[in-house]
């Protein structure tokens, strides 16, 4: 998992279990976790002022949507990655967002953030 | 008969000898210069006539005869002494000579008929008197009649057809007298009368006769059964031309004919078939036919058959024209009465039947004239010619209308004024039913001068009774329709309304009457009426009914309603121009559909998350420095507080659990003893997500409390209390304190029940709660806001801030 290692990700997430879980696995893959923030005003003020290279969320935050972080985030090139119970299975939706289908593994976790850097880096790439 | 005479003709002398030889005697002995040369000039007159004379002695001898006679016997000078019955003659037959007696009684002249094959002459035998008065011999004299008997036999035949069509309804009635009498007078032994079918060319069969002692028993049956058809026999080539044919020579004929003569039904192989061949199989050998004609037009063909070659005889050709027209003309006449008759039977059977009636009454109002119609109506078995007006009518109407009828009746007599009223109904006096009538008058002038009126009327009973049933059942439809409380409209596909009942009418919020002609696109919301349109082209003659779920926009909004549409007319492709369509409102359903498609898409969010959460608990609890047995009945104890969580919260339809009852629980489920353990606190709703961390950080207290704690000893208390307080906002104060119990040492690792503390309380960022670790007391303090949803509604707690301290 290397290719997380000391990539710095933003965890928004309501539930202190999930999070902290979240946070546990994503120390093991050698990642650096900013917040977890669990709500979305937390949320926002991480996302504007932190360096971050990917970012969690989870996609209802105590009914809120976390929609517009995602904007921002996006606003600043930074690709995201949603946790959902509401998931079908894919890993993107009809709209191309990357979708993580909770409870999740370890395994499945760093396989999609990895996908989400890697075809974000390409896409830059090809910006650039 | 000839055949008969002649051969009694040949043998037996005319007269007797005596007679005879006294008149050649009596001739010789008065000669003299004057007589001789009377007598020459007389001879020379003789020989210059085409009179064919034989002079006969008393004996019947050949005295003397004229060069005309030559032609009939063989006469030579040297015969003159001969007896005549020796001398050989050309005629069919002769018959015998009168005898001398005969002759002398006969008060002139004896004639009889005798012919040859082309001729008739009248043989007349004269007795030969001196001027004395004395008989000698007698004069045979020859004339010729042919042509005389001609004419003859031609009136009788035409008087025959005459008289045969004139007495005969039916051509099959004459036929038989007409072939008769042609056969007859013409010497033919068979004869047909062919009749032409109405899909010429083809013939049947009307009539065959044969001549009494001839024999044509093939042909009779043959023809009997035959339907001739096109082909190259004599009847197809008469009716073809139209002219007259005549066959001399039947075989030489057919000889010439080596193909088919006519292809008839029951043709046997490639044989000729046609009646001429058929003929001479029973021996006819010469055949004569003509055309029966009307104008242009050819209606059938006659044929005769002799049974002898004939030549061409001109008096028949020139006769069968006449007849051929006149049986042509005979067919189109009969055809015309009978059609006539036909158009007058059904005329008469019209008037019988039909639904009205006259009735003519003169200017002393009694009725002179009734037809069918108005006897059937008013006469109540009693005849009404000679009736009074006003008593038939009081007899069949009830007053007034009776006397009002006749009123009118005098009106249009004095006045001449036209009367009319349609559809009267009334009761009837006489059987009591009510009847309706058109009734019209008018005023006309009787044949006598005088004036009379004339009434038609019409019977409408029945056509009312229709209009009433038709009413009555259009009122039950209508019912029907209106009663249901479903929608009823009828449409055209292109989106006219053509009829909408009530119900309709209210669901759209619009009045019936204004739905009509209205486009029904414009009232179905506009994001369906791709999917209505697809549906509604889907009906077709075998598929005539679908069901459609659309939105309708009425006056209270978008609803949702379910149809189901049943096709009721089609054009040529099939495809439906016009729908009748029921329907019901949905929406609530619809409702309570997305309703339930949220909550099974909400309860899979929450399994999820939930599963998520025990995941996590799961990964905090199995740590490295933890005993697996130890780990294992944490986890257990932790699950268990989950599940109670989560009971609390489905008795409070999932979505608020008082706190008071998540803190008795936490404690009940420890087994901890109620002496040393005091509860202080309000009824307080938490939200859900609050709920289920504090009731998962009360299960780690409780735990601690009992293995480290103040429940771990025999004297230590727990207090669990809280508060709310309303000013500036909701906030609720939390406080668990633990005294009198072991020595408190702080953790060497903040484990899962202390994080579980110090966050899962105060899950909101900026609120934290705070765990102490004092030298005497264990103690939580923390502190959530209160939001009020709605007034009077339960608050649901927040947490604002954090103030907990530990303190021993």
């Amino acid at each position: 998992m290397s290719s997380l290692r000391g990539k710095r990700i933003l965890v928004v997430e309501d539930e202190f279990f999930i999070a902290t879980t979240t946070c546990a696995m994503l120390e093991e893959l050698g990642a650096r976790v900013v917040g977890p923030a669990l709500a979305v005003s937390e949320a926002l003020e991480l996302a504007e002022s932190q360096e971050i290279d990917l970012a969690l969320l989870d996609i209802n935050l105590h009914g809120q949507s976390s929609l517009g972080i995602a904007d921002m985030l996006a606003d600043r090139g930074i690709p995201v990655v949603f946790a959902t119970g509401y998931s079908h299975g894919q890993d993107r939706d009809s709209a191309g967002r990357y979708m993580l289908a909770k409870p999740f593994t370890q395994d499945k976790l760093a396989a999609l953030l990895t996908r989400a850097l890697t075809e974000s880096n390409r896409a830059n790439a090809h910006a650039g | 008969m000839r055949d008969d005479v002649q051969g009694q003709a040949s043998d037996v002398p005319m007269g007797s000898g005596t007679s005879s030889k006294e008149m050649s005697r009596d001739d010789v002995g008065t000669s003299g210069r004057s007589r001789q040369a009377s007598n020459d000039d007389l001879l020379n007159l003789l020989r210059c006539t085409e009179i064919a004379a034989i002079f006969l002695d008393e004996s019947g001898a050949v005295r003397n005869f004229t060069p005309a006679a030559t032609r009939l016997y063989n006469l030579l000078e040297s015969d003159i002494g001969r007896p005549l019955t020796h001398i050989a003659h050309n005629l069919v037959a002769m018959p015998l000579l009168p005898s001398a007696r005969e002759l002398a009684f006969a008060d002139g002249p004896l004639e009889t008929e005798v012919s040859d094959e082309r001729r008739t002459f009248l043989r007349r035998v004269t007795p030969y008197r001196t001027v004395d008065g004395t008989s000698k011999g007698a004069i045979v004299t020859f004339i010729d009649i042919t042509e005389r008997k001609l004419v003859e036999r031609r009136l009788a035949t035409k008087d025959a057809v005459t008289r045969a069509l004139a007495e005969s309804a039916a051509l099959e009635v004459a036929a038989p007298a007409i072939l008769e009498a042609i056969c007859d007078h013409w010497n033919w032994q068979a004869g047909i009368l062919w009749l032409a079918n109405e899909t010429p060319p083809e013939f049947r069969c009307l009539q065959v006769h044969c001549a009494p002692k001839s024999r044509a028993p093939t042909l009779a049956a043959w023809c009997g059964t035959t339907t001739l058809s096109a082909g190259d026999d004599l009847v197809n080539a008469v009716w073809k031309t139209g002219e007259p044919a005549w066959v001399s020579n039947l075989e030489t004929w057919l000889s010439e004919r080596p193909g088919k003569l006519s292809s008839v039904s029951n043709d046997s192989g490639g044989r000729q078939t046609g009646p001429e061949a058929i003929a001479v199989h029973d021996g006819l050998r010469s055949v004569f036919a003509f055309p029966i004609v009307l104008g242009s037009r050819r209606l059938g063909v006659f044929e005769f058959f002799a049974d002898r070659e004939r030549p061409t005889e001109p008096m028949l050709f020139k006769m069968s024209s006449s007849i051929g027209s006149q049986v042509g003309q005979f067919i189109e006449r009969r055809n015309a009465e009978r059609a006539l008759q036909r158009s007058h039977d059904t005329f008469l059977n019209l008037i019988q039947n039909a639904p009205f009636g006259i009735l003519l009454v003169d200017a002393s109002l009694t009725v002179t004239r009734a037809s069918a119609g108005a006897e059937r109506l008013f006469s109540g078995g009693r005849p009404l010619v000679g009736r009074r007006l006003d008593d038939l009518l009081r007899s069949v109407w009830c007053e007034p209308f009776a006397e009002e009828l006749n009123r009118e009746f005098r009106n249009t007599l004095r006045s001449g004024d036209r009367f009319h009223r349609s559809c009267v109904k009334q009761r009837r006096a006489d059987t009591g039913r009510d009847e309706a009538y058109d009734w019209q008058l008018e005023r006309i002038a009787m044949p006598d001068g005088n004036l009379g009126v004339v009434c038609y009327f019409y019977d409408m009973t029945e056509y009312l009774r229709t209009q009433e049933a038709l009413r009555e059942s259009e009122q039950r439809y209508r019912a029907v329709v209106e009663s249901q409380t479903e929608m009823v409209c009828r449409f055209r596909t292109e989106g006219t309304i053509l009829f909408a009942n009530e119900a309709y009418a209210r669901a759209i919020g619009k009045r019936a009457a204004d739905l009509v002609d209205l486009d029904f696109w414009t009232i179905i919301a506009p994001e369906d009426r791709p999917h209505v349109e697809d549906l509604l082209r889907r009906l077709s003659p075998t598929n005539p009914e679908v069901r459609i779920e659309n939105r309708v926009l009425t006056t209270d909004g978008v609803r949702w309603f379910l149809w189901t549409n049943r096709g009721l007319e089609f054009d040529e492709q099939g495809r439906c121009i016009e729908a009748q369509s029921t329907g019901i409102d949905i929406t609530d359903r619809k409702a309570a559909e997305s309703q339930r498609q949220l909550l099974i898409d909400e309860l899979n969010h929450r399994v999820k998350n939930t599963l998520a959460v025990v995941q996590g608990i799961a990964q905090q609890t199995f740590t490295r420095d933890a005993s697996p047995i130890e780990a294992r009945n944490a986890f257990y104890g932790r699950l268990a507080a989950l599940g109670a969580a989560h009971g609390l919260l489905s008795q409070q339809n999932w979505e608020r659990v008082d706190l008071n009852n998540l803190v008795r629980n936490a404690i009940e489920a420890s087994g901890a003893a109620k002496d040393r353990v005091t509860v202080n606190g309000t009824s307080v709703l938490l939200a859900r997500r609050h709920a289920l961390a504090i009731a998962l950080s009360l299960h780690e207290l409780t735990t601690n409390a009992l293995k480290h704690g103040a429940l771990s000893n025999n004297a230590g208390k727990l207090q669990v209390s809280w508060s709310v307080d309303n000013h500036p906002e909701p906030t609720l104060h939390f406080d668990w304190r633990e005294c009198d119990g072991p020595a408190v040492q702080p953790p060497t690792r903040r484990g899962f029940g202390l994080l579980m503390i110090e966050r899962a309380l105060a899950s909101e960022p900026g609120c934290r709660a705070r765990v102490d670790f004092g030298p005497a007391v264990f103690s939580v303090r923390s502190s959530y806001c209160c939001i009020r949803r709605a007034p009077g509604a339960h608050r649901e707690l927040a947490p604002r801030q954090t103030n907990s301290r530990r303190r021993r």
